[in-house]
C-alpha cells in the first residue's frame, strides 16, 4: 500500500476518492475510447475506416451499412460516456477543494495546523500545490478520452475541429483547475462543507460559462468571411451573411431592412447578393483551446492565490 | 514602554490590550506580564477572557487595540516568528479523527520546522498510547495527551493550553496534569494553563492570574496567593481586616476573603477560596456599577 506525505494524508479518503473517479473515467472513457479497434472488428470492418489519416472513402464505400451500424451504436453511448468522463475528475477536483479549507475549517483541525505551522501558506500550499498537479493530471487524460470518444467514427482530427470545444481536450484541465481554485476559495471564506459545496458548483458554472463567452467574443474578432465551400470540416461556423455585389457583408436583418421580404422568398442571388459565412477555420482550434484552457485555469489559480489570503487573515474556525 | 532587559524576563506581555467582538468586549485594556518559567494558571469564569488571551498570543485573533507581546514577538506584526515560539493546545482536540497518532506526529514533523518527533514519541508511549490508535477511537483524555505530547514536541518555549482539563475526567486530568508539570520543571518551557477547575491546578501553578469580565483581577505567585490572604467564616471576624470578597460556601453558608496584612484573622485560605474571593468581588463591583448605571 502507498504511504501518502505526511501533509497529504488528512486527505487521504478525498485523494482515494478522486483516483477512484479517474479510473472509473478511464475505464468508461477509455472502454469507449477502445471500440474504435474492438468495434470494427466485432461489426466487420476495416479500423482504418474510422481514422482521421487512415480514411479512404473507396475502399470503406463497401463497408457503409456496417459502419453505420456501429456509428449509430456509438451515438447512442459516447455521449454519456464522454460526458462522464469528463464529469467524474472535476468531482474529483472539488471533493479535494472541499477537503483543503472547508472541511479543515469545519472541523477545526486547522486549530492544530495552524498552531504548529509558523506559515499558513506555506502549510496550504504544500497540501494544494500536489493534489493541483494530481487533478490537472486526471482531468488531462479525461481530455484526451473525450478527444477520442467525441470524433470516433468520424474522419476528422480532434485537434483541427472546433466541435466540443470546452468540453474535450485541454479544456477538461482547465476546468477541473477551476473548480478546484474557486472552491478552495469559496471553502476560506465559508468555512462549511455544504454551504461551500454548493456555492462553489454554481460560481464554476457561472465562471465557466463566462470564461466561455469571453473566448468565443475573442474568436468572433479573429473570424474570417468566405463562401461556404470555404468551410473545413472542423471550422466553427459563426454566422450566415451576405455579400453585396460590391464587396459590403451584411447581416440577414440588414439586407431585410434594404430588400423587403423577397430576401428570404427567393433566391438572394437574383438581388446580386452572395451567401457568405463568418467562421473561424479549424485549423485556428490548438490556439483557441489552449487560450481557453489557460483562462479556465487561471480563474482556478487566481481563486487558489485568494485563499492564500484568507487563510492569512480569517480565524481557525468557521 | 518597557526596557528591553525586562522584555526578556516576560513572555507574554500585554499593554492596554482589549478585544471587542461587535458589541461585546472580551478583555478590557488589560496591561499584565506572564515571566518566563514555571506554569501559570490562567483562571476565571466562562467569558472572562482566558481563550481569548490565549488566541491573541497564537495569532488566531487580532487585538481591537493595545500591544501583545509574546516572547518579545508581537503576533500581530510577525505571526510567523510567534508561532513557531509556541506549542498550544485547545479546549477540544482538534484532531484528524481519520489519522493514527503517528500520523499526527509526522504531520506535525512535516509542518513544524525543528520538530522534536521523538521526543513527542517518547511523551506518547510513556502513557501507553498505541503509535497506530486512530484518534476517533481514543477518549477525550487520550485525545487531550496527544494534543499535549504534539506541543512539547514542538520544544517551544511557551506552551499555551486552553482550558484542556475542561473535557477529562479526574484521572485523566490528572495525567494531564503531571505531565504539564514535569515539562515545566524539566526545562526552560514556560506554560500558561488556562482553566476554571481551580482545585486540580492548585499543586501544578506557580503563578495565578485570575481573569474576570475581561480584566485581570488578581495575579501573583501561588505562594503568595495563600499565604496573603485569609478567610473568614463570620461575618463578625472580620475585625477590620482588608476585605477582598464575599464568596459562597460549599453549604448555604458564606465566607469572606481578606488580605492578610499584619493580624491574623480567620483561617488559610485555599487557592480556589481566593480565586472565588476576587471573582465575587469583581461581580458585586459588576454589579453595583450596573445599578448604579455607571458599568
Amino acid at each position: 500500500m502507498i504511504r501518502l506525505p505526511a501533509v497529504l494524508r488528512p486527505n487521504r479518503v478525498e485523494i482515494t476518492g478522486t483516483l477512484v473517479l479517474a479510473v472509473a473515467a478511464l475505464v468508461i472513457g477509455g472502454g469507449v475510447a477502445a471500440s474504435s479497434v474492438i468495434g470494427p472488428l466485432l461489426a466487420g470492418f476495416p479500423a482504418r475506416c474510422l481514422g482521421a489519416e487512415t480514411f479512404d472513402p473507396a475502399a470503406c464505400e463497401a463497408f457503409r451499412p456496417r459502419i453505420e451500424t456501429y456509428q449509430n451504436a456509438l451515438s447512442n453511448v459516447a455521449p454519456a460516456a464522454a460526458g462522464m468522463t469528463v464529469a467524474l475528475p472535476i468531482i474529483g477536483a472539488v471533493v479535494l477543494g472541499l477537503a483543503l479549507l472547508a472541511r479543515e475549517l469545519e472541523q477545526q483541525t486547522t486549530l492544530f495546523a495552524w498552531s504548529l505551522a509558523p506559515s499558513r501558506t506555506r502549510w496550504l500550499l504544500g497540501r494544494l500545490a500536489p493534489e493541483l498537479v494530481l487533478v490537472a493530471a486526471i482531468c488531462l487524460v479525461a481530455g484526451v478520452l473525450t478527444d477520442a470518444i467525441k470524433f470516433l467514427g468520424n474522419p476528422i482530427d480532434p485537434w483541427r475541429s472546433f466541435d466540443g470545444i470546452g468540453m474535450r481536450g485541454p479544456a477538461v484541465a482547465g476546468i477541473g483547475v477551476l473548480a478546484m481554485g474557486v472552491t478552495v476559495f469559496v471553502g476560506s471564506l465559508l468555512g462549511r462543507q455544504l454551504p461551500a459545496l454548493l456555492l462553489a458548483l454554481a460560481l464554476t458554472l457561472a465562471a465557466s460559462l463566462l470564461v466561455s463567452a469571453v473566448s468565443d467574443t475573442w474568436l468572433d474578432q479573429e473570424s474570417m468571411v468566405g463562401p461556404t465551400e470555404q468551410l473545413d470540416p472542423g471550422a466553427r461556423q459563426l454566422a450566415g451573411l451576405l455579400q453585396t455585389a460590391d464587396g459590403e457583408v451584411i447581416g440577414w436583418e440588414e439586407a431585410y431592412t434594404r430588400y423587403g421580404s423577397v430576401i428570404y422568398e427567393g433566391d438572394p442571388a437574383q438581388l446580386g447578393l452572395t451567401q457568405v459565412v463568418k467562421f473561424v477555420p479549424g485549423d485556428r482550434y490548438p490556439f483557441a483551446v489552449l487560450r481557453l484552457t489557460g483562462m479556465l485555469a487561471l480563474v482556478g489559480l487566481l481563486g487558489m492565490a485568494l485563499s492564500l489570503l484568507v487563510v492569512q487573515r480569517r480565524r481557525p474556525w468557521a | 514602554m518597557v526596557d528591553r532587559a525586562a522584555k526578556i524576563d516576560s513572555m507574554i506581555r500585554t499593554d492596554g490590550l482589549t478585544k471587542r467582538y461587535r458589541r461585546r468586549v472580551a478583555l478590557r485594556e488589560i496591561s499584565l506580564e506572564i515571566p518566563a518559567g514555571g506554569v501559570t494558571a490562567l483562571v476565571g469564569p466562562n467569558g472572562a477572557g482566558k481563550s481569548t488571551l490565549l488566541k491573541l498570543c497564537v495569532g488566531f485573533e487580532r487585538p481591537t487595540a493595545g500591544r501583545l507581546e509574546v516572547n518579545g514577538i508581537d503576533p500581530v506584526r510577525h505571526r510567523s516568528r510567534a508561532v513557531a515560539s509556541i506549542g498550544f493546545v485547545p479546549q477540544t482536540p482538534a484532531l484528524y479523527r481519520d489519522l493514527t497518532i503517528a500520523d499526527h506526529v509526522d504531520l506535525a514533523g512535516a509542518i513544524r520546522p525543528r520538530f522534536d518527533a521523538a521526543h513527542a514519541r517518547s511523551r506518547l508511549a510513556a502513557l501507553g498510547l498505541p503509535a497506530d490508535a486512530r484518534i476517533g477511537t481514543l477518549s477525550g483524555g487520550e485525545q487531550a495527551q496527544v494534543c499535549l505530547a504534539i506541543a512539547l514536541g514542538t520544544r517551544a518555549p511557551l506552551l499555551l493550553l486552553d482550558e484542556p482539563l475542561a473535557n477529562l475526567d479526574p484521572l485523566a486530568r490528572r495525567d494531564f496534569l503531571r505531565i504539564a508539570r514535569e515539562a515545566a520543571r524539566a526545562g526552560d518551557t514556560t506554560i500558561v494553563l488556562s482553566s476554571h477547575v481551580i482545585s486540580e491546578i492548585e499543586d501544578t501553578a506557580d503563578r495565578l492570574l485570575v481573569l474576570g469580565e475581561g480584566r485581570v483581577l488578581f495575579e501573583d505567585t501561588v505562594v503568595h496567593s495563600i499565604d496573603g490572604h485569609r478567610v473568614v467564616d463570620v461575618e463578625t471576624g472580620l475585625d477590620g481586616a482588608a476585605l477582598v470578597g464575599r464568596f459562597p460556601g460549599r453549604g448555604e453558608d458564606l465566607h469572606w476573603l481578606v488580605r492578610r496584612a499584619g493580624t491574623e484573622v480567620g483561617r488559610a485560605a485555599t487557592l480556589e477560596e481566593v480565586v472565588l474571593g476576587y471573582l465575587a468581588a469583581s461581580r458585586t463591583a459588576s454589579l453595583a456599577g450596573v445599578a448604579t448605571g455607571s458599568a
